[in-house]
């Protein structure tokens, strides 16, 4: 997905000062944070869940639009999760079963085995649940043209802005025509009845079922969008748990339960706001007070370590791995890094478990390219290590006994500068003498994905969906490391390519993320990037949620939680 | 009188016109791109292309300005890139809440402000006065985003005064109080600092003493012959301010969740919305301007000797 920083780091640099300013705050006031009440037991006891209530979440931005074919930030798929729907949905399951695919509208989810996906792997075909309408004031049932209209919609030149999501559905037969304006439809995507739905494929991809339930696919009336035209982001309507109630501009966001929803119980909740515009430290007060019942962005550090040791509050904080990598990206067309050795040797270079620390803890230290909860990632595999003797011999090896000058860079987002000057010292350790550059993220964003343009720094990758292609391909392949991909090392292999578009054509998935899996082979045997840990969210919830977690793929899943 | 606020306004326009120029060169002289923030990172070249298109960013940048300024000559300020919304609605939308806590600093800032100053200077080296000269320069030296969490924590928080932040629009005035007192807080000490030292100036002036020997009551002197001097550079002051504070004090409205311009200005410049950060300084710039005429229109009322022509 998105490149890590953008996340939810809009104002890092002054929340990093806001902690110090809140940590002053408490000494200067004594500390009484935990007078304020009574021990919690924890937020997830097992108790039956209770209809009804209203929960608030904050969160310190606002989303940009709430039009799923346009929406692709965080804090926009958060609300989107809530009140749209598409075919298939993610179990509400913590762990490796969150990321597990089960139906929504369509009755099961498409293999070869129930006959949903013919032996070649290019056509699935989709029933959907029959008597299953939209929220109101549309109310109407939900038909397979629904989709053929809502996929189209994505890849449709006359949608403006263009979808951000388009290109994840250029394996569709008759996609690119479409796209370029030399079709007037989509061939590859047919209601054959008012509740069957049939998707062809240029060639196999089974990643694409996730590509289907990514919030670009939430259904979508023909009517109601017509109907709002340009405004349309700011008026969902789809045929998930919640629909929208109202969005008052910087302050709050509401939802009302669905009466039309269609998973027997659930919704628990009457109503969820999400109020905007809340830094953390200042939400965390809010939620100390009964104000806020769960924080949707990340616990400032400060905080963490304070609410970790507050008898009445250690229980309310949640952790949950991020399914995302950030890694040291190593320029391939420009020497020295287009030598393999000179890349392994910072590979080895690094002091990972450094970085953890000056993270507070909020991370793991990563020594393969795929990060836990990625299939395809290998429990205990090491493909480097922190050995800074090894490290010199192997560059010594390459041709730099004496190590080199270069630059290393990285935006100016709180605390990647921090983590750089880490990074800065270990290569100085082995010979290297690195000048950090920092530059602000959106010229950094723009610069990594400029050939020959930055030797080395720092970056990172959010998943789009659980599933290891939407690593390789974005960040490993010859078709990424072009200006604007998102390959910042210009690395690719012919090797890897193929191994790839093999992998892709797979219809048996063990064997298929058993290919992707030892991709990770061809990628170590050159150093592509050198992988430095995967992020950890750490929130927390109110006295007043019952059945919290966080869900590896929503994270904050509100139709899940209850209010006791 | 009429000539000169004419004269005035021409400036601003051509005043107005420079920031427009330098914040539009700004703008995209960064390095970024703002239709590749636009178009996310998976956009295939085509998508790109027809972003640029779009937006008219494959256009020179002169042309990009020119149709900027004639659309805003016909009162259109554009379409949020990120948004998509007209930028006026965007910052109209935002306003009140930036208005409320600028009313409430300068409120703040007179309330405290001028008594403190009054007394400091009519008891000039006294303990009241030394114990204001400390508390002024704690206030200026403090970072506003540190006062401004620790009032929240102790009035809001602890005491459960005020609100924890947020905003509840005009009907809800108790929102504004913590922010405006922040702001006030600063503001204050420079306005008693500045009042104190223009009315020890005139405190020994002949006028004053002709006053005093003339018997005249002191309430009288302070408020008549010393205060309708010293005003002016307090006037100065609230123009100036106000004009900053409509311009939104982004520390104040992230520490205190205000929705206010300040605060959509920062997540404008993450995200390279030209046309949204454009609006917004042209429309902070406006503000400044304004303030700055009706500052000089109040010398007049307040000074007789003072003309314009």
């Amino acid at each position: 997905m998105r490149a890590l920083p953008g996340k939810g780091a809009a104002a890092a640099v002054i929340a990093a000062l806001l902690v110090a300013a809140l940590a002053l705050a408490l000494a200067a006031c004594g500390g009484g944070a935990a007078e304020t009440s009574g021990g919690g037991t924890g937020g997830a006891a097992e108790e039956q869940p209770k209809q009804g209530g209203k929960l608030v979440v904050s969160y310190l931005t606002e989303p940009s639009s709430l039009d799923p074919a346009i929406a692709y930030n965080v804090i926009d798929w958060a609300v989107e999760w809530e009140i749209f729907a598409g075919l298939l949905r993610y179990a509400d399951k913590p762990g490796e079963e969150g990321t597990q695919l089960e139906p929504a509208l369509a009755t099961e989810v498409p293999s070869v085995e129930n006959g949903g996906l013919s032996e070649d792997g290019l056509t699935y075909t989709f029933h959907l649940k029959e008597g299953i309408k939209f929220q109101p004031p549309v109310d109407r049932p939900i038909t397979a043209d629904d989709f053929v209209y809502t996929i189209s919609r994505i890849i449709d030149p006359k949608t403006t802005p263009p979808s951000p999501g388009s290109s994840f559905f250029m394996d569709i037969v008759g996609a690119e025509e479409f796209a370029a304006g030399k079709a007037k439809e989509l061939s590859g995507v047919k209601a054959l009845d008012p509740h069957t739905l049939e998707i062809t494929l240029k060639s196999p991809n089974l990643a694409f079922l996730h590509i289907l339930t990514m919030p670009f696919c939430s259904v979508l009336d023909k009517g109601w969008v017509e109907k709002w035209g340009k405004k349309i982001n700011r008026h969902p309507l789809g045929a998930g748990r919640f629909m929208f109630d109202h969005w008052t501009p910087g302050r709050e966001i509401v939802l009302k339960r669905n009466p039309n929803y269609w998973d027997e119980g659930k919704p628990y909740l009457d109503e969820v706001v999400f109020a905007l515009s809340f830094n953390p430290s200042t939400a965390l007060l809010k939620l100390q007070q009964g104000e806020v019942d769960a924080l949707g962005d990340d616990l400032p550090p400060s905080d963490m370590t304070r609410m970790q040791n507050d008898p009445t509050w250690k229980d309310y904080v949640y952790s949950a791995p991020e399914i995302s990598i950030s890694y040291l990206f190593l320029n391939n067309g420009m020497p020295p890094f287009d030598n393999p050795k000179v890349r392994e040797a910072i590979a080895w270079a690094v002091d990972r478990d450094k970085l953890v620390k000056l993270k507070a803890g909020q991370a793991v230290a990563l020594y393969q390219f795929y990060p836990p909860g990625m299939p395809g990632h290998v429990e205990g595999k090491k493909y480097y290590g922190y050995d800074p003797e090894k490290a010199k011999q192997i560059l010594a090896d390459a041709g730099f006994p004496n190590g080199f000058k270069t630059k290393l860079y990285t935006d100016n987002v709180d605390p990647n500068p921090k983590l750089m000057q880490s990074v800065q010292a270990d290569l100085a350790a082995i010979g290297i003498e690195a000048e950090l550059r920092t530059m602000g993220n959106n010229a950094f964003y723009v610069q990594q994905s400029t050939p020959k343009t930055l030797t080395m720094g720092s970056f990172g990758w959010w998943m789009d969906y659980p599933d290891p292609s939407c690593w390789i391909g974005p960040l490993f392949t010859k078709a990424s490391a072009v200006p604007g991909g998102m390959n910042s090392s210009f690395w690719w292999s012919p090797e890897l390519d193929k191994a790839y578009s093999e992998a892709q054509k797979m219809t048996d998935p063990a064997a298929r993320i058993e290919a992707f899996s030892k991709m990770q082979d061809i990628i170590a045997a050159d150093t592509a990037y050198a992988p430095l840990y995967s992020r950890i969210t750490t929130t927390m919830c109110s006295q007043n949620v019952g059945g919290f977690y966080l869900h590896p793929v929503r994270m904050i899943d509100l139709g899940s939680y209850w209010r006791k | 009188m009429g000539k000169y606020i004419i004269r005035r306004l021409l400036w601003a326009v051509v005043v107005l016109f420079f920031v427009s120029l330098i914040t539009f060169v700004i703008g995209y002289a960064v390095p970024g791109d703002a239709a590749k923030s636009m178009a996310g990172p998976h956009a295939t070249p085509d998508v790109l292309q027809r972003v640029r298109e779009e937006k008219g960013l494959d256009k020179p940048l002169f042309v990009q300005y020119e149709r900027y300024m004639r659309d805003l000559l016909h009162g259109n300020a554009g379409y949020s890139y990120v948004t998509e919304r007209p930028v006026t609605q965007s910052i109209l939308e935002r306003f009140p809440a930036t208005v409320m806590v600028a009313l409430y600093g300068i409120l703040f800032e007179l309330l405290i402000g001028v008594p403190v100053g009054m007394v400091s200077a009519l008891k000039q080296y006294g303990f009241r006065d030394r114990l204001f000269t400390v508390l002024s320069l704690l206030f200026l030296s403090m970072p506003s985003f540190v006062l401004g969490m620790l009032l929240l924590y102790t009035f809001a928080y602890q005491l459960r005064i005020f609100p924890l932040g947020g905003y509840g629009g005009w009907v809800a005035p108790l929102y504004g109080v913590l922010p405006g007192l922040t702001l006030g807080l600063t503001g204050a000490a420079w306005y008693s600092r500045m009042l104190r030292s223009s009315m020890l100036d005139i405190l020994n002036a002949d006028y004053v003493k002709a006053a005093r020997a003339k018997g005249l009551p002191e309430r009288i002197v302070v408020w008549r012959h010393i205060m309708r001097n010293a005003w002016s550079p307090i006037i100065t002051l609230i123009g100036m301010d106000f004009g900053w504070f409509l311009g939104g004090v982004l520390v104040i409205e992230f520490v205190f969740g205000v929705p206010g311009i300040g605060w959509q200005a920062w997540n404008a410049i993450q995200t390279q919305d030209v046309p949204l950060i454009m609006g917004t300084v042209l429309f902070a710039a406006f503000a400044v301007v304004i303030s700055n005429i009706v500052v000089d229109i109040a010398y007049t009322w307040l000074d007789p000797r003072v003309k314009y022509s």
